[in-house]
């Protein structure tokens, strides 16, 4: 929340945070999206399971794992969105400056293979497909094609007798071809950004405020907040969170002069304090208790050898293995 | 779908020529349908409302007009209307209109039509926080939340459907439900049309998930996010939306009712008949009007309602989708 208006002195690294925002959103053509729909598509196969118990379920895991990837986008929505865009919220923010060459390079990497891997799967695919058959048994490569370009080379397998179709996945319920789609979409931006240059007539784009109701707005205390983007969440899962709100005042002549507000705001963290503290204590705990055998005493180490050497002396006279 | 129509030159002419065709179909009727909801929900408030062909005025005046940036817009402000216009036609492209053939339909199914509208839905998200002013942020928040609610059902219904299906190709489901004919229906069936009925009015932003012609604070949602727009990047992105509303009819009509569309192999034996196509096309126009009719109907028996209360009508629709699935499940049997 001290963050904002990044995207403006920090161009690059606004552009490299968006890939990564958008591969993690499952948005196409990433590699998030390609992730998503073989799983997604993995759920539907289930129908050919003959438990029919098993298959609803892993169905409605389905629904499951879509609301995964929405409150997954919103999360990151909110983090792209309240860093880069609008105005800065500190003078940290204010100050800020692109930074160095291989700090940029490390995430300009990451983001290539982001749309690398989005738009042509099959290669880490088949990789990881040649991982998992020797523990499970079977492969899915019929269902890739041999080619990795999407036109030409001779394929072989399922998709073999088109060349167009060379960059599909194909499962037992249906394809999907990234490439194609990122093609697609870049031809069809070519293509609509002509149209708006020849038939549109040329208007340039004349700046102003933004609209505050008449006011002006000219300060990053107008924009949305990082606590209240969430709060429609907060609110629909408000059993698990269970808020709490402390709001504070002081008055100074009536109690319509207020010279000070104290807000405090705090959520319950369900799983930290019910799952991982738990266990956490517990392994604590054991440690605690078998750190006594470490003393330090060189002599009870060379006892404990002794004794161990003495068991399993006596284990093997007795005749075991 | 055989894969040797595009053994030859002459096929492959016939497949641009399709898509094309399909393209400006799309674009070319998107504000109609819109005129149309309009007109009729003018009728149901006893009023005279708008001419259907108003909408395409308002989109040239748009075009001819200046557009007014805030000065605290970036990069993302300007590439927007274009990425979400592109997003949305190419999952128009992936989408059985007025044919089940589609020469692209290898290359998405309806999962990659859901995400690519996720596409265009978060980049109007990005915008509303890029002007820096609360209605914006407010609108991306709510829009995004009423996505995380919508996403579950959505899916859930498309599962219900492509199972039923077999495939989740949608010109194979459109296919497979056109030729058993009425066969088709079946609870399953029924289950399904009721909770995607639900997800088209969520999904294409219609009361009561959201008012399309509102602008005050407390009601609006999209509209919030595109508040700060103005000249020709209002007018594509408006065409955008209206683009999205068709296509999400379109895939409503075309899997759960496309008898009549031409399945490229033939609606009366031959492969190629101007007759057959003219048809389809006719019978699908009327289709989406009377969709976007009964969305107006609907619209005008009920008032927009409070954000946290969609959470129901959204859990109506899952758990529709829910038994849908297990009714396919038990008739067909162990």
């Amino acid at each position: 929340e001290e963050l904002g208006g990044l995207i403006k002195k920090m161009p690059w690294t606004g552009g490299f945070f968006l890939v990564g925002v958008m591969s993690i959103s499952a948005l196409p053509p990433f590699n998030g999206f390609v992730s998503e729909w073989m799983l997604f598509h993995t759920q539907l196969s289930s129908i050919n399971l003959s438990n029919n118990m098993v298959t609803i379920a892993i169905l409605f895991s389905g629904a499951g794992l879509a609301l995964t990837g929405a409150l997954a986008a919103m999360c990151f929505a909110k983090a792209f969105g309240l860093s880069f865009l609008a105005l800065p919220r500190s003078s940290h923010a204010e100050h800020a400056h692109e930074v160095s060459f291989p700090m940029l390079v490390g995430m300009g990497l990451m983001s290539l293979a982001c749309l690398i891997l989005g738009i042509m799967p099959q290669y880490i695919i088949s990789i990881l497909d040649s991982i998992s058959t020797p523990i499970i048994g079977t492969s899915i490569s019929s269902g890739l094609s041999a080619s990795i370009f999407p036109i030409a080379l001779p394929t072989a397998g399922l998709a073999s007798s088109s060349p167009y179709m060379a960059s599909t996945v194909f499962s037992g319920l249906g394809s999907i071809s990234t490439t194609w789609i990122a093609l697609l979409m870049i031809v069809l931006i070519l293509a609509m950004l002509t149209v708006i240059a020849v038939f549109v007539p040329k208007k340039n784009a004349c700046k102003y405020e933004t609209w505050g109701c008449g006011q002006p707005v000219l300060t990053a205390r107008n924009e949305y907040t990082a606590t209240a983007f969430s709060n429609p969440v907060r609110i629909w899962f408000a059993s698990i969170y269970r808020e709490q709100r402390d709001i504070q005042t002081t008055y100074s002549a009536s109690r319509f002069f207020k010279s000070s507000m104290k807000f405090e705001y705090h959520i319950e963290s369900v799983f930290e304090r019910y799952l991982y503290e738990p266990v956490i204590d517990l392994a604590m705990t054991v440690s605690r208790t078998a750190r006594v055998i470490q003393s330090g005493s060189i002599h009870s180490y060379l006892a404990y050898i002794f004794v161990t050497l003495m068991v399993l002396l006596m284990y093997v006279l007795i005749g075991g293995n | 779908m055989s894969p040797d129509i595009f053994s030859n030159m002459g096929n492959t002419i016939f497949s641009i020529v399709m898509v094309l065709a399909q393209i400006f179909l799309i674009i070319l009727f998107a504000p109609l349908l819109s005129g149309i909801s309009k007109k009729t929900k003018a009728f149901f408030q006893l009023r005279k409302g708008p001419g259907i062909f108003q909408t395409y005025y308002d989109l040239a005046k748009l075009f001819r007009k200046e557009s007014v940036v805030s000065h605290n817009a970036s990069w993302i402000f300007y590439a927007t209307p274009i990425v979400s216009f592109v997003a949305i036609l190419t999952a128009g492209l992936l989408i059985p209109t007025y044919t089940t053939h589609l020469p692209l339909g290898f290359a998405g199914d309806i999962i990659a039509v859901m995400y690519l509208f996720a596409v265009a839905r978060f980049f109007v998200v990005l915008v509303g926080l890029d002007t820096g002013s609360a209605f914006g942020g407010m609108g991306s928040s709510r829009e995004m939340f009423v996505a995380a609610l919508v996403e579950p059902a959505m899916m859930l219904s498309i599962f219900a459907v492509a199972v039923s299906a077999g495939s989740t190709n949608l010109g194979h489901i459109a296919q497979t439900v056109s030729v058993s004919g009425l066969g088709a229906i079946s609870p399953a069936y029924l289950f399904a049309v009721v909770a995607f009925f639900i997800i088209i009015i969520a999904e294409t932003g219609r009361i009561p998930v959201d008012n399309p012609a509102t602008h005050l604070e407390l009601t609006m949602i999209h509209e919030a996010m595109l508040l700060e727009y103005s000249g020709k990047q209002l007018a594509i992105i408006e065409l955008a939306t209206m683009m999205k509303q068709l296509l999400i009819f379109s895939l409503f009509a075309n899997i759960f009712f496309p008898w009549g569309i031409w399945s490229g192999t033939g609606f009366g034996g031959s492969m190629i008949t101007v007759s057959a196509i003219a048809i389809s096309i006719t019978i699908y126009l009327a289709k989406i009007a009377i969709i976007a009719v009964c969305v107006a109907i609907s619209e005008t028996s009920t008032a927009k309602w409070r954000m946290f209360r969609l959470t129901d009508l959204l859990s109506i629709s899952l758990i529709l989708s829910f038994l849908s699935i297990v009714s396919f499940i038990i008739a067909r049997g162990v």
